[in-house]
């Protein structure tokens, strides 16, 4: 695809952001299988998260995209053209963001970031005209002559930025952008990114392993183990329904409750001690007997054990269960309680808004500690068959 | 020196105390002193005394203004420079390839490089004389081949000098490029090749800039010492490619003249110190240390 030099609008919404079509890649380096088969659809405009542990093919996932890594088997397509094999470069059309940046430290901001439109044979006056509405975009303005060695970690990060923007690739993938930047820059650049992404319309592929991150920034997120895709979905879809043990331990805090799934009754069995407590399966799923219930910390509460409620207490709705009180921590917004729960043999963690009207409640205390049971999520355990 | 040493930080402080520091610091000096600048405080008396045996700038003068040595002189210099480009031009795709090099096959690559500081400059100059003569072994194969104009004389004429200087200061020129080459980040070049960069490009625009500190280092270290050169362009060149040192040899040996031998060192000296300087302010000195 040849490039448009536009230079009357402003780098703006993108017309030419691409879809991107990943189909069974998978992968060995070295004997050891890096992918093993990743399928996602992207579509053009869609800003889109790898997140997954180290070494779980995110990054390898993101260079194949690139062009650094040529699959064994599988097809990337972008837009309509299929660019699997096609080495990094001109014609694959994609900006990248590298881990550290990777700026050229011989060169001032303004010459990194011209470099790609040099290298297109553009004239000076058009580079100068784009290099400026690029610097403006990114906010750098009175620093364009500087050498990157001369700017913070933050101002580098926004250089490389916009060097990855200013030829108006159709796909614009970023790698770890953030890793190397202190806890609140990184919060206000956050911001800044999601802005800019909403603002230019780009196609974004960005690799984490920061899911507050992934969860600021994304229309949906692709959740990797193992070399492959655990759950592909909206941060909100994987955090209210994981489909699996890993995605609901990796997104968010989570208590797991293993038991049998009653489907007549629509109750679970607690494995650990037999206690049988309302459940439902999410709807649309197949139904499974052994599952893992999931409780989320913040969708529990606990409360002093000073009169005696039912286990069931149908007035709410709620399934109040007793027990012991063993830690209790003041996080700031709010307060971080471990309870052990006797009838379901296991601690849970609870995670409630420390009010004015909050009662101290002190370790070794007996305590009441309640959901709904709509919070309760089921997970199968066992094999689909 | 290694290659692999050059990298380290310097050591930590602390190994050794302040005082101790100081009374390193004074062995060395000593030993500067003793047998470094007595010396040369003494070449540089004897080189400002002239014939009845006062203090005078005149013997220097006459040297400088000596027609025979002004050339001598250039044709000095015009070697060296000569040597130090073709030094360049060969060792610096080698070394873009030794810099790539990891694990034992780096290891191999430096011991490549450094085996032939092992053998004397001598012997390694009489084995060019057995490679390069009328009935050597590149002229034989020359002549089998049957390259027109064969045999060359590439022996005793500025050719077998350029050779000969070339071949024994090469690992100087490799060194310094491999070290600038090895602080290559390779994402720089993989983010050129992103941002649509061809190979020929990326080498002008990105690996040619970065690697212009060992480029810059090489050169000077390069012509500075094939400046100084004695050994090979006395065997392998002609009367018309005497160099300066071999006068100052001459002076000592043949002539018993001390006091000129002394000025012409001093010459070489100051236009060797002269040169560095000029380049350390035009190239950074810090850039030619780190890359050296």
């Amino acid at each position: 695809m040849a490039f448009q030099p536009s230079t009357g609008e402003p780098l703006g919404r993108s017309t030419r952001s691409a879809a991107v079509q990943l189909s069974g890649i998978h992968k060995t380096l070295g004997g050891t299988p890096v992918l093993a088969g990743v399928t996602m659809d992207i579509k053009a405009g869609e800003f889109v998260t790898l997140l997954g542990p180290s070494g779980s093919g995110k990054t390898s996932t993101l260079m194949a995209v690139a062009g650094f890594i040529i699959p064994d088997s599988g097809k990337i397509t972008v837009g309509d053209r299929d660019v699997t094999n096609l080495p990094p470069g001109r014609d694959r059309d994609m900006g990248i963001v590298f881990q550290n940046y990777a700026l050229f430290p011989h060169m001032t901001v303004a010459g990194n970031i011209a470099y790609p439109l040099r290298v297109r044979g553009m004239s000076k006056a058009h580079i100068k005209d784009r290099v400026d509405r690029a610097l403006r975009l990114v906010r750098l303005e009175g620093l364009a002559d500087r050498k990157p060695a001369r700017l913070s970690g933050g101002q580098q990060q926004r250089v490389a930025l916009a060097r990855a923007l200013v030829f108006e690739p159709s796909v614009l993938l970023m790698d770890e952008p953030m890793g190397a930047l202190d806890v609140r820059l990184k919060q206000e650049l956050k911001w800044e990114i999601r802005q800019l992404q909403r603002e230019i319309g780009a196609t974004v592929i960005y690799v984490t392993h920061d899911q507050n991150e992934a969860m600021l920034l994304s229309d949906r997120v692709a959740l990797m183990q193992d070399g492959r895709i655990e759950q592909y979905a909206s941060p909100e879809e994987i955090y209210r329904r994981p489909t699996s043990i890993f995605a609901a331990r990796f997104l968010g805090d989570s208590n797991l409750i293993a038991g049998q799934f009653d489907e007549s009754a629509g109750c679970m069995t607690v494995a650990a001690s037999g206690k049988v407590i309302p459940a439902a399966w999410p709807s649309g799923s197949p139904c499974h007997g052994r599952c893992m219930a999931l409780l989320r910390p913040e969708h529990a509460r606990i409360s002093a054990a000073t009169e005696l409620t039912t286990p069931h207490s149908p007035a709410q709705d709620l399934t109040t269960m007793g027990a012991v009180l063993e830690e209790a921590v003041f996080m700031g917004q709010s307060m971080r309680y471990r309870v052990h729960v006797p009838d379901l043999g296991c601690a849970l963690d609870v995670q409630q808004v420390a009010g004015a009207g909050t009662t101290a409640l002190s370790p070794g205390r007996q305590v009441n500690v309640s959901w709904d049971p709509r919070d309760l999520h089921l997970i199968t355990t066992e094999t689909a068959s | 020196m290694s290659v692999a040493s050059r990298t380290g930080q310097p050591a930590a402080s602390g190994f050794m105390s302040q005082g101790r520091q100081f009374v390193g610091l004074a062995i060395l000096l000593a030993f500067l002193s003793v047998f470094f600048l007595y010396p040369l405080v003494e070449i540089l008396v004897l080189s400002v005394i002239d014939a009845e045996g006062s203090l005078s700038l005149q013997p220097l003068y006459k040297l400088l203004t000596n027609a025979g040595i002004q050339s001598i002189l250039l044709q000095t210099a015009v070697t060296s420079v000569t040597v130090a480009f073709t030094c360049l031009v060969i060792a610096y795709p080698a070394a873009a390839c030794l810099a790539r090099l990891e694990g034992w096959k780096a290891t191999l690559g430096n011991i490549i490089i450094l085996f032939p500081f092992l053998t004397s400059s001598l012997v390694r100059t009489f084995v060019f004389i057995v490679l390069l003569g009328r009935n050597g072994m590149l002229n034989q194969f020359l002549v089998s081949i049957g390259v027109p104009g064969a045999p060359w004389k590439l022996l005793f004429n500025q050719t077998g000098v350029i050779i000969g200087m070339t071949y024994v200061l090469l690992p100087y020129m490799l060194l310094s490029l491999v070290g600038s080459m090895k602080r290559v980040d390779a994402r720089l070049i993989d983010a050129a090749r992103s941002l649509g960069a061809g190979r020929v490009t990326i080498f002008f625009t990105v690996y040619l800039p970065l690697t212009a500190p060992g480029v810059a280092a090489g050169l000077v270290i390069t012509t500075i010492l094939a400046f100084g050169y004695f050994v090979t362009p006395a065997l392998m060149g002609g009367p018309a490619q005497v160099m300066i040192a071999q006068l100052v040899e001459q002076q000592v040996v043949i002539m018993f003249n001390l006091s000129q031998a002394a000025g012409l060192s001093i010459i070489m000296l100051v236009i060797v110190g002269v040169a560095y300087a000029v380049a350390a302010r035009w190239l950074g000195i810090a850039r030619l240390m780190r890359a050296g």
